[in-house]
């Protein structure tokens, strides 16, 4: 473990965990991430409004190191009443470069990428 | 800065202040700094006098003569020496590639050495422990092959502190007449070493692990019957032509106060140690689908390595930053690297993912390690929280 940054440390920390809601709902989406033992596992929920145009909440399971964690919640808060169209602009750079992730956890940035934007597709 | 725990004693120790008051009189004026090796003038005599007393000093702690003693910059060296030196003498003088055992949880000090060797026409076979990381003298015995010049197991393993049955594992291999290396960085000073009741041949020793200085080492060349290597450093021919190189006296004196300290306090102080680790066990058990690897009945006093099921140990460690621990594996990339130690004992890979490695020493507390358990504790129940897979998933 090598040290990180303080955006990394203050999102690990600041970090709650979530209860999952159950899938059959419709207006929530769910997307899974990762291969267990192998590399880490992401489970990402969104919560959209009655019109399906708004994320409400975002809730997240996650096996993986504490960078995982301080990732997701980080977009976790930043997409928080956010549009679908503006939640599909997130990037693995923004992710990056907010938290200032070091090269050897870039990887982070990029399955928390792949969960939203898995999560986003399920809506169609 | 808050107090943080040091718990990773196996990566290395602080330097004894006793050893350090030792030490210093050998680097400046008016002490005794000179080059052991000026032999016409005073502070050479002195310097030297002060090295072969660290010799006599290091050899007594492995019951050894203090001429077997070879200094080296560390461990590292000392494995590279050993393991090179007798396969180049016996490759030199027999004219045929020669072949090596050892086991797969060994130290990378070992294995990249063996790798190295294999390279250059050797052979190598890796052993596989039991569960318990043991290996027993019947499993070295059917890998020997005709041109087995050397075999090669550690005494005390760095990850899960596992130990060895040397004495009969060094009885079969002297039966067969091929020579016994040891690498004993993490075991020498804590637990008793005899060279003689366990016939071996090359001892690899650490100082830092015992709480003298970085940057020197020993290794323990057997004169009767004699072991001969072809030396790794050229220029000089000092430590007999085995090891060129000024000597460091202020670190070989260091080293030697450091195992005449470990050896006069090496049974209270183990006793102690094993203490502080059952009762770290003891609290962390408690929490539920917790594994603790390696023997739990052979094993160095101040390692206890433990696995905590449904949590990423890197993530763990996050959570704690007033402790300074190790982890068995590491996420470096899209892929986890788990330890080859775990995985050579049969530990599932998802729970190689969530160990730490608890290493204590000469001076851990009580209170420390009451401490370590609250922390540890909470942070394990508010991280599993995160798993998915978690609570029956």
């Amino acid at each position: 473990m090598k040290a990180f940054s303080a955006a990394i440390w203050q999102a690990f920390t600041q970090a709650t965990p979530d209860d999952l809601w159950p899938e059959h709902q419709s207006n929530i989406v769910t997307a899974q991430v990762g291969e267990r033992g192998r590399t880490n596992v992401i489970v990402l929920q969104l919560m959209l409004d009655s019109a399906h145009q708004t994320i409400v909440e975002l809730r997240f399971k996650v096996e993986g190191c504490g960078v995982a964690i301080a990732v997701l919640h980080w977009l976790k808060q930043r997409v928080q009443q956010l549009s679908i169209q503006d939640a599909q602009k997130i990037s693995v750079v923004d992710i990056i470069e907010t938290l200032q992730l070091p090269p050897h956890k870039r990887h982070c940035a990029i399955m928390a990428e792949e969960a939203l934007k898995t999560a986003l597709s399920n809506l169609s | 800065m808050s107090h943080v725990i040091y718990l990773d004693y196996a990566a290395t120790s602080p330097v004894d202040p006793r050893v350090l008051d030792v030490m210093l009189p050998y680097l400046h004026f008016p002490g005794d700094f000179g080059n052991p090796s000026s032999q016409t003038h005073l502070y050479g005599f002195r310097a030297n006098a002060a090295v072969e007393t660290a010799r006599e000093q290091v050899a007594a702690c492995i019951h050894a003569q203090a001429r077997d003693i070879v200094w080296t910059s560390g461990a590292t060296e000392s494995n590279n020496l050993a393991i090179k030196g007798a396969v180049y003498f016996s490759m030199q003088h027999n004219k045929k590639p020669a072949h090596i055992i050892t086991i797969k949880t060994e130290h990378k000090a070992v294995l990249d050495t063996c790798e190295y060797l294999e390279q250059q026409g050797c052979t190598v076979t890796y052993l596989t422990p039991d569960r318990d990381g043991r290996v027993q003298p019947s499993m070295v015995e059917q890998a020997i092959q005709d041109n087995t010049v050397l075999v090669s197991i550690m005494h005390g393993n760095n990850e899960v502190g596992v130990l060895q049955n040397l004495v009969a594992l060094g009885a079969m291999i002297k039966s067969h007449s091929i020579l016994f290396h040891v690498d004993a960085a993490q075991s020498a000073g804590k637990v008793p070493i005899d060279v003689d009741a366990m016939s071996i041949d090359l001892l690899s020793l650490a100082s830092h692990k015992i709480y003298g200085p970085k940057g020197i080492g020993a290794l323990y060349v057997r004169h009767k019957p004699r072991v001969r290597l072809v030396p790794l450093i050229h220029g000089g021919g000092h430590e007999n032509g085995m090891r060129s190189g000024t000597l460091p006296t202020h670190q070989i004196v260091g080293m030697g106060a450091a195992y005449a300290l470990a050896q006069a306090e090496m049974m209270d102080e183990s006793k102690r140690v094993a203490a502080l680790r059952d009762q770290l066990w003891l609290g962390l058990s408690a929490l539920p689908d917790v594994y603790r690897h390696g023997s739990t009945t052979h094993c160095l006093p101040g390692i206890l390595n433990v696995s905590f099921s449904g949590i990423d140990s890197e993530a763990l460690m996050m959570g704690l930053p007033h402790l300074s621990l190790s982890t068995g594996s590491a996420c470096n990339s899209a892929a986890i690297l788990p330890s080859h130690v775990l995985q050579a004992l049969g530990v599932p890979d998802r729970l190689i993912q969530s160990v730490l490695r608890f290493s204590l020493g000469r001076f851990t507390t009580e209170q420390e390690i009451e401490q370590v358990i609250a922390q540890v504790t909470q942070q394990v129940q508010r991280l599993r929280q995160f798993s998915p897979f978690w609570g029956g998933l």
